[in-house]
């Protein structure tokens, strides 16, 4: 199976993520996020199966976390 | 010892609470929110934990609008210094703890100016219309103190909330003395701002408090630093909690203070202010019926009060009273100004300050019976002579 990371801001929001996709069944991690540019250091972000990926960014959002951005598990 | 110091701290603490340090410092006390590894995010979870548990127990809007800090005192100065700036009017009650007017008078000397609204027991219609008549064209912020901590008179906080927000003004709530004793609603009522201590009604451990933030007003961090999350920048991040939590949490002491509120929970709020309220309101009533006993207010009515009770007694100075309590009875009281000098000013206790009388959930009758029983010799003045010679 594929995965890809929901990138947010801080681990409060990773964990507060992580317990919001339970809710519609998407199961996550929190991990760090690897450094994926010059700019962007020491965030965390939510592995997830790429198949739920639009799924939970979408709840995520309407749940009041800030999406950062996904990246590719593999790219980063 | 019998312990009646409660809301200095309470003590003891929970069994569970000491079981959360215990298991906290030897399981899992790795740096929260720094790292990716299994003890952090152990860690990170924990603190979290608290972060929803609160969040719940005051009806904040969000988790992340839960922030941690070291004491009450820390969350009052974060919102007063955070908030006023040069040319600002605060307003304050007269009951005020110095964690309150301290850095207010500090912010004096900045050019903030600030009115001590009266406040009068038993009458929330006039406590109100003070408040009314201490609102200026350019107040920004009232910092109102939920419950004295010397005469447990309590505030009609909904009601100045309501008037306060009517002009725009913003209003922090010092919950020192209520959290844990009061059931306390952010949102119902409208508190932009409400500071509380982790350590004495919500019963975890000291160097615990809390910010719970229920507006969107611009606040500058008291301190800046690390947070493990944007490292790249060089500017304080903008996003709760981290704005306002720079540094290492001090992670046994969250799992302590949400093993706390969770050992309230369980017991309710309410049986823990009944039983509270109960003791002091015996040891009012055994109290008034020694006429060498000075009370400073009517009746503690459970409107108008939080199980606080300060007397003092005739001749006698109220360092010496607690001395006499301490070394004869060993009970634990606290007597002088309690850090609150412009309270002891308003009700006319500043030369000789009190003795203060504070339940828990664990005080039991017969510790206040034997208080009464200490009270009523000492106020015969056996041991002061004795003392004395």
């Amino acid at each position: 199976m594929d995965y890809k990371l929901i990138m947010v801001p801080s681990v409060t929001y990773a964990i507060k993520g992580r317990d919001l996709l339970k809710k519609i069944n998407v199961p996550s991690q929190v991990q760090r996020t690897p450094k994926v540019s010059r700019t962007s250091s020491c965030g965390y972000s939510l592995l997830v199966a790429e198949k739920d990926i639009h799924r939970a960014r979408e709840y995520l959002e309407q749940s009041g976390v800030n999406v950062l951005g996904i990246a590719d598990r593999n790219s980063v | 010892m019998i312990y009646l110091d409660n809301c200095a701290t309470t003590f003891p603490k929970p069994s569970i609470v000491l079981s959360a340090v215990e298991k906290a410092n030897r399981y899992y006390a790795a740096n929260p929110g720094r790292s990716g590894h299994k003890l952090s995010l152990k860690a990170s979870s924990e603190v979290y934990n608290c972060r929803e548990n609160l969040r719940d127990f005051f009806n904040a809007k969000s988790d992340e609008n839960v922030i941690f800090t070291l004491n009450c005192t820390t969350a009052l100065n974060t919102v007063i210094k955070g908030i006023l700036e040069e040319g600002d009017h605060v307003i304050v009650s007269s009951l005020e703890h110095n964690s309150v007017m301290r850095p207010v008078k500090e912010l004096e000397k900045n050019g903030v100016t600030y009115t001590a609204a009266e406040v009068f027991p038993f009458d929330n219609d006039a406590t109100v219309d003070s408040f009314r008549k201490a609102i200026k064209s350019n107040t920004r912020l009232a910092v109102i103190t939920h419950a004295s901590n010397v005469f447990g008179i309590k505030l009609p906080i909904e009601r100045i909330c309501a008037l306060l927000h009517q002009y725009g003004i913003i209003v922090c709530v010092d919950a020192a003395q209520t959290a844990g004793v009061f059931p306390i609603d952010v949102q119902n009522s409208s508190i932009d701002f409400l500071c509380v201590a982790g350590h004495k009604g919500l019963y975890g451990t000291m160097g615990t408090g809390a910010l719970i933030i229920n507006c969107d007003r611009i606040v500058k961090p008291l301190i800046s630093g690390g947070t493990g999350s944007s490292s790249a920048e060089l500017l304080q991040p903008e996003i709760l909690p981290d704005k306002f939590e720079s540094g290492t949490a001090n992670v046994s002491g969250i799992a302590a203070l949400n093993a706390g509120v969770s050992f309230v929970r369980k017991k309710g709020i309410e049986n823990i202010y009944s039983h509270e309220m109960k003791l002091i309101t015996d040891l009012y009533n055994a109290l008034k019926r020694n006429n060498r006993v000075i009370l400073y207010t009517d009746k503690p009515q459970k409107e108008y009060f939080a199980p606080v009770l300060s007397f003092n007694l005739e001749g006698i100075n109220s360092e010496s009273t607690a001395q006499l309590l301490n070394e004869k009875y060993d009970i634990a009281v606290r007597a002088g100004l309690h850090c609150a000098p412009s309270a002891h000013r308003y009700m006319n206790t500043i030369d000789e300050g009190t003795v203060r009388v504070c339940p828990s959930v664990f005080t039991t009758s017969k510790q206040i019976d034997a208080l009464i029983f200490a009270i009523n010799e000492i106020s015969k003045r056996k041991y002061v002579k004795k003392q004395l010679q």
